[in-house]
């Protein structure tokens, strides 16, 4: 019997040094999100009060550098247990590849898996048939998108009245009268980021290519069995040309003109950009109220409907060779939970990706107008080769072309070709010797 | 004995030298090798390397505009150096170094510019020339000169020279420096005796100055070109390598091959061409200065 209690006390004693004395679970999350980091903060403190873990958030923003981090930690080995990934996991094969990130897709259960968008899991997906395309060599989830945003057409609604204009344009044809009326009447109406290599000039173009080919007709684009030079692709480089000849381009748009300098000072009225500007001018034109969206309209002959850019902005992923896997998971899941994602939205402004907190916005805000299009979104819908992101580099130079009044759609389409067959050629090896 | 404690002596001074020759191994010389290596791979900077020979030299060279393009608008950049920039320092240095009444005031003027980063007067430059609101256009305007108040970062025609002469702007101080140093080394005397026999100041300069100036004009030319040729920042801030390509720089081109198209290997071999062009010129410029000395 006192054995019995002597072993009893002996087992008490250690579990108890073992609770007291065990160091806590303690998380390490990278991010780039210098407007977001206290929200996540505060998301890491209530996860903590919950759950006992501990969630370190450390902001390594901007972009750029955060990538160039990232890259040197992977190589290191000293990448933290979750990471912040962007767009879609295509992005990152490479990471995937090395076995760096963690296939999600065991942990996801079913009412976890039906508050995320059907297609924005499948952008963070390798499925079986892109191991061959992507190299990598295990199919699987190694991502979940923490927001999403959409981009469309800002509309200054100041100068808007100003030129006499009513509603916004349905048509491609309304559009480009809506930009001749505007500088008739003095106004600048419209700027993108249509210089450098600026993803703007490839997404706007994109928009009006998924109307001309379709989703399909887009991926085969994409893969070469469409050619640039198909009457289609021709039309969906037209719209440049359109715009030019309508003058609806602010001067200089090549330059580097930033719309985030002039559209919020009523320079300008019309500026292609996403939603997640409202969180920023949240924070620098905190008095700006003077704008309204639209849906870019599509020409008349363009048979299917036009997609737009967007669907997951930041996401996050979890180190598939971290100490405490399990845990990171678990923050994964509470990130994305409703009322995380709500506080999350709240303070950001940023579209939540869980759907139980979509319902729950506030209905008239200019955010909620974004949700609708959320389903018209071109993203997750078609699939693209590795030397995809070469040629989107090619053309957004022959975009800008087009603009300046250098380059006709016909030649553009007709030089896109030359380079996919190079560029083809290289990544793939000649022609005739391919299987 | 004597030659013992030589040795012994020899040994402790290689111990002496030993950290600074292994920090150099190890953070010049290891990466300058391996960089070298990584040009025969294809890779995309995170998984194992694919040995694919001299094809993305063969790639660079002779398939893709990838390297040339980039080469002639910083060669464009290197010339307005050498020629505009260089020769704008030489003239003020010389000015100021005449006991101008305030030259400490201008020489103070004159080297602001190079103390900002190339990111700030990007962005500076960017603001001055914004073609709807820029001070530079709307100053066109007020004078009646409305048909210059150009796009000028948004034109192919305009763009490399409007990032050539910010580029000037910001970088004619280093030459300036330089070259009033040089010339405070000059022995007075000299500029006296020529006086004494009749010369003017157009011969002073011609006979005595640029001569004597010439290694460091030399020099001074050599940092110009490795300047320009090695130009990102101020490209990448002001016009992102637009307007559809007009100003793309080696180095610019290869961050986009690297982080835009995860080609690291291909990057990698655009540093190695780039390097080499360099390392060519400077050996060519050398040989001039020490043409132009002995002559």
């Amino acid at each position: 019997m006192k054995r019995l209690a002597g072993l009893l006390l002996f087992a008490y004693c250690i579990l108890t040094v073992t609770v007291v004395f065990a160091e806590p679970i303690k998380l390490v999350y990278w991010h780039y999100f210098t407007d977001r980091d206290a929200v996540l903060k505060k998301i890491a403190a209530d996860f903590e009060k919950q759950t006992g873990i501990q969630v370190d958030v450390q902001n390594y923003g901007p972009p750029e550098a955060y990538d160039r981090r990232l890259n040197a930690a992977t190589r290191g080995k000293a990448l933290p247990d979750l990471i912040t990934i962007t767009l879609n996991i295509n992005n990152y094969a490479a990471y995937v590849r090395g076995g760096h990130f963690l296939d999600l897709t065991p942990y996801m259960d079913k009412e976890w898996r039906s508050s995320i968008p059907e297609n924005y899991l499948r952008g963070f997906t390798f499925t079986a048939d892109d191991l061959s395309v992507y190299g990598v060599k295990k199919a699987g989830l190694y991502g979940l998108p923490v927001d999403a945003n959409c981009m469309a057409i800002f509309y200054n609604t100041k100068l808007w009245e100003k030129a006499g204009l009513k509603g916004t344009p349905k048509t491609w044809d309304e559009f480009l009268s809506a930009g001749r009326k505007l500088r008739a009447a003095g106004i600048d109406p419209f700027v993108a980021h249509f210089y450098g290599q600026q993803w703007e000039n490839h997404t706007f173009w994109m928009n009006y290519a998924f109307a001309y080919l379709g989703t399909k007709g887009f991926t085969d684009l994409a893969f070469g069995r469409v050619k640039f030079s198909d009457p289609r692709v021709v039309k969906s480089f037209k719209i440049f040309a359109d715009m030019r000849d309508a003058k609806l381009f602010i001067n200089g748009i090549t330059g580097g003109i930033l719309g985030e300098d002039i559209f919020p000072q009523n320079k300008v009225a019309m500026w292609w950009f996403g939603s997640w500007e409202i969180g920023v001018w949240k924070q620098t034109a905190p008095n700006f109220q003077d704008f309204d969206v639209f849906y870019p309209p599509k020409p008349a002959d363009a048979t299917n409907p036009c997609l737009l850019p967007g669907g997951p902005g930041a996401a996050i992923t979890v180190n598939a060779n971290g100490k405490n896997t399990e845990a990171a998971v678990k923050f994964v899941k509470y990130l994305t939970s409703k009322a995380p994602q709500l506080l999350y939205a709240e303070s950001s402004q940023n579209i939540p990706v869980n759907l139980n907190a979509r319902k729950e916005m506030k209905a008239g805000s200019k955010l909620a107008k974004f949700v609708p299009w959320m389903g018209s979104l071109f993203y997750g819908q078609y699939q693209n080769p590795t030397l995809w992101g070469e040629m989107l580099s090619k053309i957004n130079i022959e975009i800008q072309s087009i603009i300046m009044g250098e380059k006709t759609p016909e030649q553009v389409c007709k030089f896109l070709d030359e380079e996919y067959e190079r560029i083809d050629i290289r990544f793939n090896g000649p022609k005739e010797g391919r299987q | 004995m004597l030659k013992r404690q030589w040795k012994h002596r020899e040994i402790m001074y290689l111990f002496f030298v030993l950290p600074a020759l292994i920090f150099f191994g190890v953070f010049v010389i290891y990466p300058f090798i391996k960089n070298f290596l990584i040009t025969f791979y294809s890779w995309d900077g995170i998984n194992e390397m694919k040995f694919v020979g001299l094809e993305q030299y063969k790639k660079a060279l002779f398939q893709s505009p990838d390297f040339w393009k980039p080469i002639k608008n910083a060669a464009f950049l290197a010339l307005m150096g050498i020629t505009v920039q260089n020769g704008l320092a030489l003239l003020l240095a010389w000015i100021v170094d005449k006991e101008l009444k305030g030259a400490r005031f201008y020489r103070v003027i004159f080297f602001i510019p190079p103390m900002l980063s190339f990111v700030v007067i990007g962005f500076l430059w960017k603001w001055i020339l914004e073609p709807n609101q820029g001070i530079l256009n709307i100053f066109l305007k007020n004078i009646g000169l409305g048909k210059w108040a150009l796009a000028w970062l948004g034109l192919r025609e305009t763009a490399l020279p409007t990032v050539a002469m910010v580029n000037i702007w910001a970088s004619f101080g280093w030459g300036f420096v330089m070259f009033l140093a040089a010339l405070q080394g000059i022995e007075r005397d000299i500029y006296e005796a020529a006086r004494i026999d009749g010369a003017n100041n157009f011969q002073e300069f011609w006979k005595i100055t640029f001569p004597l100036l010439l290694p460091i004009i030399t020099s001074v030319s050599i940092l110009t070109i490795l300047g320009a040729m090695q130009q990102f920042d101020l490209i990448y801030v002001m016009t992102g390598g637009g307007p559809a390509g007009a100003t793309e720089v080696p180095v610019n081109q290869m961050y986009m091959q690297a982080f835009q198209n995860g080609m690291w290997g291909y990057a990698t071999t655009l540093g190695v061409l780039l390097g080499v062009i360099l390392f060519l010129i400077s050996i060519f410029q050398l040989q001039i200065k020490k043409w132009l000395v002995d002559w």
